[in-house]
């Protein structure tokens, strides 16, 4: 072996190293540049009149409290949907089945839902929910279709969570003559509750940021909903028909601020929950 | 005290179901998603199928003409525009990605990691709204004027930017796991051969973690082929053959997006064919994925004895 | 309910023809074996030769957790365990605690860890529930150390205390027989004496089996012990004779450290 053979290795691999850093640091400087340059131009916009007043002329001028107001009741629902159904399926999946047939099918179900692209959901729901079953563009129809949306971020976060409960709580509770059920109910779920609220919060963050599959269900009217029937306008329907429609500059950016902190918001309380299961165990 | 009793209580409660009926509302629950994967097939199926079979699949798949008010539903340059795009995605996503995750698997501190990891998965957090603002905003106005690449920055250039963006979340956070998968003696046994760590990386790792990483770009592809808002506001949405990456182009999601709030009769159903065609190009990417993923490139042999 | 002093030389626990299988696999070959009511039983053994499975098939947790296969009988005070489900079960484990190797608390405070078994049975009345687990935590020796801070997560216990409060918690229903599976095999000399007074002080009351690794601790309160290797049961005898004089070979070798 020669020098310049033994030398080569070590600086392909400093520039490797440095190559790749500088890429990572791309990613991370283009994701702190897009919530950056929203937060701050956004900021001209927001006050607390903006967030608690409704708008006026299409919202070229006045707030947005109708959109938050339906964003809410619409991820509310399809939380009230998403949650009971996949920590449901999830308990059976960790804790009633061995590895079968039946559960790879579950399984690869739940991964293909995950993977069908929201418009579709936006299709589907449509034609299921507003016009087979009348539920007409509505907080029901949007929270229903954004439920089943989330629902494989549910399970699979929920069932995650309950696998990395020890063994033995399930041994020590029924052994003390709690059933099967008892002992999930009392010992194993109350453990897993911070990862399957990490799921559940999730779940609620692809809710608020969903445009094309709540846009065809949930409707575009620009007013306060009153009932679960009626049509509702979510801040990102709000902040793209701003934007699409060049109705106003000023206030897309500050919608765009105003979901953009919702969603920093909600990722940062499932960080934070995660941090307390994984803590938990360790 | 009181909230004791109540839970006593309702510990008793639950006693009186007995196990089987839960397990058996529990088992309806985990069907729940693929209920829900069937419910959309059947009426994707239902509202698109009579019009392809009306027309004929040809007239949809193969045709270039798509004008819904002389009754014209080519499909082909959504196809074309949804592959370039798709494409595009991943000229710029996948290397950008594969870097991300082989720092942030291998080289990065674990301080380091702890903090870049969720920062990354947050980029998925961004409404796709906000993405294709962005893009319209800054990197349209870029690639017509400032750039000075001309065309009307609406293109399929400014499309593939944004989903690059867009997809590197799924094929960091999938090519990580892969990456974390190989087990530490295959880089200990190949740094005690006196190998360097990006040698490890590219002879070892990268090799043992293949199926992964592929799986992991397979479904930015789907993520890509998917997305629908953040394409509208950037892509420009003419039909047509692009001639340029600086040609705008419509994709089939947009294709549905944008015709169907006015959209009636074989129009609509003509939008749920596209609907159909989307559903099963996303299925087959994730049928390839979950594939791709459940082939283990070092097999252990389980039948053996541990001790 | 069967607790208070049981006749002497009743049989509390009466093993008939028992065999464990995991799958294909054999881990108990038929044994037959009888523990009298309110004695120490020791079982002894190398690692695998099944202790742990015939243990955990005493109130049948081998076969709903593990997915064990268990035939034969097995009756303690009268019952056939390995019939029993639902409700039954439920009621047999009242009867039949089990400690289990390193000491589990369930994550929730001391008071909680003790009244769950209670509670579980419907027990409601907080004063029902008090007396309980003071009661509990006196038999299991930790009452002094824990009575002014039950509140405390059981988590932030020492070893030895979790392990007697694992031991409190499956005495809450006063049940008359406890099981234990090497309860102190995580445990420094000096706080497995302190156990091992505590199992002696529950033994007229309490029929105990003590599944151990330690041969010295079986000598030192076991009244009868079992040899078991590889899935066998080689002998039974009052714990005296087996170690001075035991009848088979291999128990010999076993217990002169020839093997395990």
């Amino acid at each position: 072996m020669t020098m310049p053979l033994l030398i080569r290795p070590r600086t392909t691999q400093r520039l490797a190293t440095a190559l790749l850093w500088v890429a990572t640091g791309a990613t991370v400087g283009l994701l702190l540049f897009i919530v950056g340059f929203v937060l701050k131009r956004g900021a001209g916009a927001l006050s607390w009149e903006f967030l608690f007043s409704s708008p006026r002329h299409s919202g070229a001028l006045g707030g947005i409290l109708p959109t938050v107001v339906s964003t809410v009741y619409v991820s509310a629902a399809a939380v009230i949907v998403a949650a009971p159904l996949g920590v449901a399926a999830a308990v059976y999946l960790a804790e009633y089945t061995k590895e079968s047939r039946l559960t790879r099918f579950i399984r690869s179900g739940t991964e293909a839902l995950a993977g069908i692209p929201s418009i579709i959901f936006g299709l589907f729901g449509f034609a299921f929910f507003v016009t087979t079953l009348g539920m007409g563009w509505s907080i029901m129809s949007g929270g229903l279709t954004l439920g089943l949306m989330i629902l494989p971020t549910v399970i699979r976060t929920s069932e995650e969570a309950l696998r990395a409960v020890p063994q033995y709580y399930r041994d020590v509770a029924q052994s003390l003559g709690a059933s099967k059920w008892q002992s999930i109910r009392s010992v194993v779920l109350p453990a897993a509750a911070p990862g399957v609220m990490t799921g559940v919060v999730l779940g609620i963050g692809r809710a608020v940021s969903e445009t094309a599959a709540v846009i065809f269900t949930a409707g575009v009217a620009l007013k306060m909903p009153w009932s679960p029937f009626d049509s509702a306008r979510t801040m990102s329907v709000h902040f793209y028909t701003l934007t699409m429609e060049g109705i106003s500059d000023d206030m897309a950016y500050g919608t765009a601020a105003v979901l953009v902190m919702t969603i920093l918001f909600i990722n940062l309380a499932a960080y934070g929950l995660m941090n307390r299961l994984t803590r938990r165990y360790r | 005290m009181m909230m004791m009793i109540a839970r006593a209580r309702s510990w008793a409660a639950t006693a009186r179901l007995s196990d089987e009926g839960i397990e058996r509302v529990l088992r309806y629950a985990a069907l729940s998603a693929v209920s829900t994967l069937a419910l959309i097939t059947l009426f994707i199926l239902r509202e698109g199928l009579p019009v392809v079979f009306d027309r004929g699949p040809l007239a949809f798949l193969a045709s270039v003409k798509w004008a819904p008010s002389r009754g014209d539903f080519g499909l082909l340059p959504m196809i074309v525009g949804t592959a370039v795009v798709t494409v595009g995605a991943l000229v710029i996503g996948l290397p950008l990605g594969l870097a991300g995750a082989i720092t942030l698997a291998e080289l990065a501190p674990p301080k380091a990691r702890q903090f870049l990891k969720p920062l990354i998965e947050l980029l998925a957090g961004i409404p796709s709204v906000v993405y294709g603002f962005i893009g319209m905003e800054l990197l349209v106005p870029f690639i017509r004027d400032g750039g000075g690449l001309g065309g009307p920055g609406y293109s399929a250039l400014a499309a593939s930017i944004i989903l690059g963006i867009m997809v590197l979340p799924t094929i960091i956070g999938i090519s990580i796991d892969a990456l974390e998968a190989v087990p530490k003696s295959y880089r200990d046994g190949s740094r005690a051969l006196g190998a360097t760590q990006w040698q490890t990386i590219t002879g070892v790792v990268l090799p043992a973690a293949r199926n992964g990483i592929v799986a992991a770009v397979i479904l930015g592809m789907g993520r890509a082929v998917g997305e629908t808002m953040a394409v509208i506001m950037v892509a420009g949405n003419a039909v047509q053959f692009p001639d340029s990456i600086l040609a705008p182009v419509r994709t089939l999601t947009a294709n549905i997006a944008l015709e169907m709030s006015y959209a009636s009769g074989p129009h609509a159903q003509a939008l749920f064919a596209t609907g159909i065609v989307l559903f099963v190009v996303s299925l087959t990417l994730n049928g390839i994925a979950g594939r791709v993923r459940a082939v283990k490139p070092f097999k252990v042999d389980k039948r053996q004895p541990t001790t | 309910m069967t607790s208070g002093a049981p006749a002497p030389d009743a049989v509390m626990i009466d093993i008939r023809d028992v065999t464990i299988r995991y799958g294909e696999n054999l881990i108990l070959r038929p044994t037959t074996l009888q523990v009298d009511a309110g004695t120490i039983h020791g079982i002894i053994g190398p690692a695998g030769s099944g202790k742990t499975s015939l243990l955990r098939s005493i109130n049948k947790l081998s076969v709903e957790r593990d997915g064990a296969t268990v035939t034969g009988t097995i009756t303690v005070a009268g019952i056939d365990v390995l019939s029993q489900r639902g409700d039954g079960l439920a009621a047999l484990r009242r009867q039949v605690g089990i400690v289990l190797a390193t000491p589990q608390p369930l994550p929730r405070t001391i008071f909680e860890n003790v009244a769950y078994a209670p509670r579980i049975a419907g027990v409601r009345e907080g004063s029902t529930l008090r007396d309980m687990v003071e009661h509990a935590l006196k038999a299991a020796q930790l009452w002094d150390e824990v009575a002014d801070r039950l509140d405390l997560m059981a988590t932030r216990l020492s070893g030895g205390q979790q392990q007697r409060l694992c031991i409190a918690r499956a005495l809450a229903l006063r049940p008359s027989v406890v099981l234990l599976d090497e309860p102190c095999s995580a445990l420094d000399p000096i706080t497995t004496r302190r156990i091992e007074d505590t199992l002696v002080s529950l033994a007229p009351d309490v029929t105990v089996v003590l599944v151990t690794n330690n041969i010295r601790q079986a000598q030192r309160i076991a009244t009868r012990t079992s040899f078991l290797l590889m899935g066998e049961l080689i002998e039974t005898a009052p714990t005296a004779r087996l170690f001075a004089d035991p009848a088979e070979s291999r128990t010999r070798d076993y217990l002169e450290g020839r093997f395990g």
